[in-house]
């Protein structure tokens, strides 16, 4: 068992990582141990991140214990690069951690300045060669091997690196040194990937001290909601999937997000999809930071406003914006698989004759449909198997027993039948149906079918199997 | 302006029953704020309407309808829905919402031929599958609440607090609720404006759809039983008398047109 990490006292007493943990023992006999989680500290990194994306949404965690931002744009909303710098340690100072920070115009620069550069955090741009030169090589994230490779030819520091021909130093130590090099000093491109995908437009609202009732809350959506509005308003766009981020003051990262089946810019809209999400968010200590974002948006026209008093259109574009209410709501709790209309489909069977769409989905007008013999008002998924005494051929049943009851058929009519539509792969072996109208003693009417065909003559072959596929009104 | 009643008074009947009127009028509307009489969807046949104290059936209120294991209830439920659908033009109250339970399985899910041939227009009708009870009864609520909707149902059962929040929401918005399902009728309290019971009736010729329908319960109406038929071409309801129910066609085999 070895030591993972050692705080600043047990470091000035000898203890450094990697040390056995008798040895330690040895070295220091009180020594407080506790075991190493690294799955917990991952997390934990995980929600740093989390909590960083409140200054940018291009946020990403780097090895075991950094993360990288890109703030590009982004410095003035804090007062500028030194300001953001200060106050993001002195934010993590307060949530517990002890961090440095490093800013600058590549990655490369911005861990070394990090890690290694004491003093000035930040480096002006284009002023990476100057700060990194005086730097050692470890500050390049290179491989564990390459340092003291590069240590024992006398290449210690960065400076000494950058003036040498590149091709031998690549074929030497590898090209990985010349591309971490690059991307140190800004001649490769190096992108961050953010965790998340970044949304194309986000709002935030910070509040001086920390909110917790529900009802400010909800006020504070709202303002949010009409500045995204009135933005989606100005470029002709609606928005289809909207997410919002409460920071609470304890560090922990809270969401929700709302989608709707059309573009949408009224605030009204999109105050009642976000209710319901917003009464089941704790808002904890209390909330200091709200973010809007939207993910995803799509065109969506200008609408001509209604002058008043003027003689009402035909109402369908209202009609059409409070169903689609409607249908957000009930597809924000039920799912959109859930809430259907239904929709001609072009086939004999009678399990796809009907198909269910989404209920906002474009239909073409006026769908007609069949008038043949009659259909049940209800069809089971799948037909239930029943057992049927019917004459043969292909006589209609005189009783049948369904559900531990024996019915009795007064009338019937049929058989109607429906051959398995063979152009299709998955109709491979099934039978043609005969199908029934039944109408037992008391009134009830079913619609039954035979599965195959009755084929005395073919004594080995499998009966035929009844099921009830549907009932009648 | 009411006359004394201390003292017997001849009235004419014509005024007698204008003033019976007014006084109903005016206990309704101190009782609930009730539907108003207009908006009332008469079903077409004389004996029941004139059962119902509205002359149809209210709309703005909740319904109940219970039935048994057949496709009784939900026809009539279908029936209804498909007039009301239809009365609304296509900017109005055209669209119907139909709420299903978690029980597919035990009682089908609706089929849209079949809606068709119940009368109602599937092309009006939105669906929405819940997999718990209490989303049933959400999603009626927020269909009422909608305030464009020709008609809510919901396939569920509801005690008194719920059945109350329905009829509440139904009134504001001026929407029909009904509330569907299976089992014992009779079972408990409801602030429903009706009750039915409908049942498979066994059919004379074959052709025309036979159903028992029971008006159990009724505000301000008294109970009914009717055995009625549904004509599909036509959509009527009729009542079916004890001379037309002629005796029973023994059975054959095979009754193909």
């Amino acid at each position: 068992m070895r030591i993972a990490a050692a705080n600043g006292i047990a470091q000035s007493n000898g203890i450094a990582p990697d040390l056995r943990l008798a040895d330690a023992r040895a070295l220091v006999p009180g020594l407080k141990v506790v075991e190493a989680d690294p799955a917990g500290d991952a997390r934990a990194l995980a929600s740093l991140a989390a909590w960083c994306e409140r200054y940018t949404p291009w946020t990403a965690v780097e090895g075991t214990d950094g993360i990288v931002c890109d703030v590009t744009g982004c410095a003035h909303l804090c007062g500028g690069e030194a300001a953001l710098v200060a106050e993001v340690t002195a934010r993590l100072a307060g949530l517990g951690y002890a961090a440095r920070a490093g800013l600058a115009d590549t990655p490369g620069a911005a861990w070394a300045a990090a890690r290694f550069l004491d003093g000035a955090e930040i480096i002006a741009p284009g002023g990476a060669r100057a700060a990194l030169a005086a730097l050692p090589v470890a500050a390049l994230r290179l491989t564990a091997d390459t340092i003291p490779r590069l240590e024992r030819v006398g290449l210690g520091r960065i400076g000494d690196l950058i003036d040498l021909p590149r091709a031998p130093l690549a074929a030497r130590f590898g090209a990985h040194l010349i591309e971490r090099l690059d991307q140190a000093l800004g001649r490769a491109a190096e992108p961050v990937s953010p965790r998340r995908p970044a949304p194309r437009w986000r709002t935030r609202l910070a509040f001086p001290e920390p909110v917790g009732r529900a009802e400010d809350i909800v006020a504070a959506t709202r303002r949010l909601v009409e500045r995204l509005c009135t933005r989606l308003g100005a470029t002709s766009r609606g928005a289809r999937r909207i997410e919002l981020a409460l920071y609470l003051v304890d560090g922990a990262r809270r969401a929700c997000a709302i989608g709707t089946s059309r573009p949408v810019r009224e605030p009204d809209h999109l105050m009642r999809l976000f209710a319901e999400p917003l009464a089941e968010l704790e808002a904890g200590f209390g909330v200091e930071l709200m973010v809007l974002s939207v993910l995803r948006t799509e065109p969506q026209a200008p609408a001509q406003l209604a002058i008043p008093g003027a003689h009402p259109t035909t109402g369908n574009r209202e009609l059409e914006a409070v169903l689609g209410l409607l249908i957000d709501r009930l597809d924000g709790r039920l799912g959109s698989a859930n809430v259907t209309r239904f929709a001609v489909r072009e086939s004999h069977l009678p399990e796809r004759a009907a198909a269910a769409v989404p209920a906002l989905a474009p239909r073409a007008a006026a769908a007609i449909w069949p008038q043949g013999p009659g259909r049940p008002l209800r069809l089971f998924e799948r037909p239930q198997p029943v057992e049927a005494v019917a004459p043969m051929p292909d006589g209609p049943p005189v009783l049948f027993r369904w559900r531990h009851t024996v019915h009795r058929v007064r009338r019937a009519e049929g058989p109607e039948r429906i051959a398995p539509e063979w152009w299709r792969e998955d109709a491979r072996g099934a039978a043609s149906r005969d199908y029934y109208r039944l109408e037992d003693s008391h009134g009830r009417r079913y619609w039954l079918y035979r599965d195959g065909l009755y084929q005395p003559h073919r004594p080995q072959a499998r009966p035929p199997r009844w099921f009830v596929h549907g009932i009648f009104a | 302006m009411l006359p004394m009643l201390d003292v017997p008074i001849r009235l004419h009947p014509k005024r007698k029953a204008a003033l019976l009127d007014t006084l109903r009028a005016r206990i309704g509307a101190i009782e609930q704020r009730g539907p108003t009489i207009g908006d009332v969807l008469p079903l077409g046949v004389e004996e029941i309407d004139a059962a119902l104290p509205w002359g149809g059936l209210p709309l703005g209120g909740l319904h109940e309808v219970v039935g048994g294991n057949d496709g009784a209830a939900a026809g009539f439920c279908a029936m209804v829905l498909g007039r009301l659908s239809a009365k609304g033009e296509d900017g109005g109250r055209g669209v119907a919402l139909w709420c299903l339970g978690p029980a597919l399985s035990e009682a089908g899910d609706l089929y849209g031929p079949g809606l068709a041939a119940c009368g109602l227009d599937p092309d009006r009708l939105i669906v929405a599958r819940a997999r718990r009870e209490t989303d049933v009864l959400w999603a009626m609520e927020e269909g009422l609440r909608c305030v464009r909707l020709a008609a809510v149902l919901g396939e569920t059962r509801a005690d008194l607090t719920a059945s109350r929040r329905l009829q509440l929401a139904a009134e504001t918005t001026r929407t029909t609720a009904f509330l569907l399902r299976r089992g014992r009728a009779g079972a408990g309290p409801t602030t429903a404006l009706t009750r039915w019971r409908l049942t498979s009736a066994p059919s004379v010729s074959g052709y025309r759809v036979r159903w028992r329908a029971e008006l159990m319960r009724c505000r301000g109406g008294r109970h009914g039983e009717w055995t009625i038929e549904w004509n599909d071409e036509t959509g009527d309801l009729s009542v079916v008398s004890g001379l037309r129910d002629g005796p029973a066609v023994p059975w054959r085999a095979g009754v193909a047109h």
